[in-house]
């Protein structure tokens, strides 16, 4: 496989700015839309529900790359352009693996961010946690 | 053929066209109208003949022997024959000149008058009327059942899903191809930069 054949910087920062976008917008309805319904309906929202949406929406990110690595490969931004999570022999992820990659890049995203710059001199195009995680991200090949 | 065909032989043609086209009878003419047109003929013939020479009518009608009858039959009949073919062919091509004179003339002079007159009154006056009638039957009656007819057709469905996937296809395409463009333009500068 060739350089071209991996996502570069620019392909995996603006699916990385699509999943934000995502989960700016799904987070706070996770966090306050089960809670404000209860409210709505009965009065004042239980202490237990508030706590159970506020993980829940904590958890959110960690569970939409995790699983979605894990899953398929990608996220919805890597659907939009076309880029594909794989370990560096071409295989899927495990759980563990990316759950783990998920949970350490949410944890520490200035060096994720910082680590993304190993990518312009990297023949496979891995970002530092790629090295970290033996991943590698793959272009998808285009349909005929 | 003769423009200026005999009166007479004109307006049999026309009855036999007409005759032909309400179906009175089969092309060519019967037997016995070409008999009766022959024997009709030669009648006028000999009452020609015997206005001009009144000496000979004593002559002309005295009785005839059956041979001689059945002569004078055989020759009515082919002398009727050819006159009800030429009388045909002679009025179809009076009618047709006629009809094609007319329709010109028409197409010339009466034609651009009445739409001329009629297109402003058609327009003011009856268009409206028929629109306020029509129009909220074509919404309340025709328009939804065409909806219907196209939302639930499965070939347009399937087209307009065609179409929507083909777009959204290619948009993402095209996104793709500038962003491994950017891709491999950063990195050309990178590497550039540091070699520099």
């Amino acid at each position: 496989m060739s350089t071209s054949d991996y996502a570069g910087l620019v392909t995996r920062l603006a699916a990385l700015v699509v999943d934000a976008i995502v989960l700016t917008l799904v987070v706070p309805v996770m966090a306050n839309g089960p809670p404000s319904m209860w409210a709505a309906i009965t009065g004042e929202a239980p202490g237990w529900l508030k706590s159970v949406s506020q993980i829940a929406a904590a958890l959110l990110p960690v569970l939409y790359f995790g699983l979605l690595w894990w899953g398929t490969g990608q996220t919805l931004g890597g659907v939009i352009f076309g880029t594909v999570v794989r370990r560096s022999g071409g295989e899927h992820l495990g759980p563990v693996r990316s759950l783990l990659r998920a949970f350490v890049g949410l944890l520490l995203p200035i060096v994720w961010l910082i680590g993304l710059v190993f990518i312009l001199w990297d023949p496979r195009r891995r970002a530092l946690h790629d090295r970290l995680f033996g991943t590698v991200v793959q272009r998808k090949a285009r349909r005929a | 053929m003769n423009d200026h065909a005999p009166l007479s032989r004109l307006a049999l043609g026309v009855s036999v066209l007409a005759g032909e086209r309400l179906r009175l009878f089969d092309k060519p003419a019967p037997e016995t109208l070409a008999v009766l047109v022959g024997v009709a003929e030669r009648g006028r013939d000999r009452a020609r003949r015997a206005l001009r020479s009144a000496g000979d009518t004593a002559k002309q009608m005295a009785p005839r022997p059956p041979r001689r009858v059945r002569e004078f039959l055989d020759e009515a009949r082919a002398r009727g024959d050819k006159t009800i073919r030429l009388g045909r062919l002679e009025a179809k091509g009076w009618l047709n000149r006629t009809m094609d004179d007319s329709i010109r003339w028409a197409e010339r002079t009466i034609i651009p008058r009445v739409v001329d007159d009629m297109t402003p009154h058609i327009v003011n006056n009856v268009v409206p009327k028929v629109l306020d009638g029509v129009m909220p039957v074509i919404r309340s009656r025709v328009v939804p059942v065409i909806i219907e007819d196209l939302s639930t057709d499965e070939r347009i469905r399937t087209l307009i899903q065609e179409q929507s996937h083909g777009m959204v296809s290619e948009a993402t395409e095209e996104l793709r191809e500038n962003s491994a463009r950017a891709d491999d333009r950063l990195e050309n500068s990178f590497r550039k930069l540091f070699k520099a």
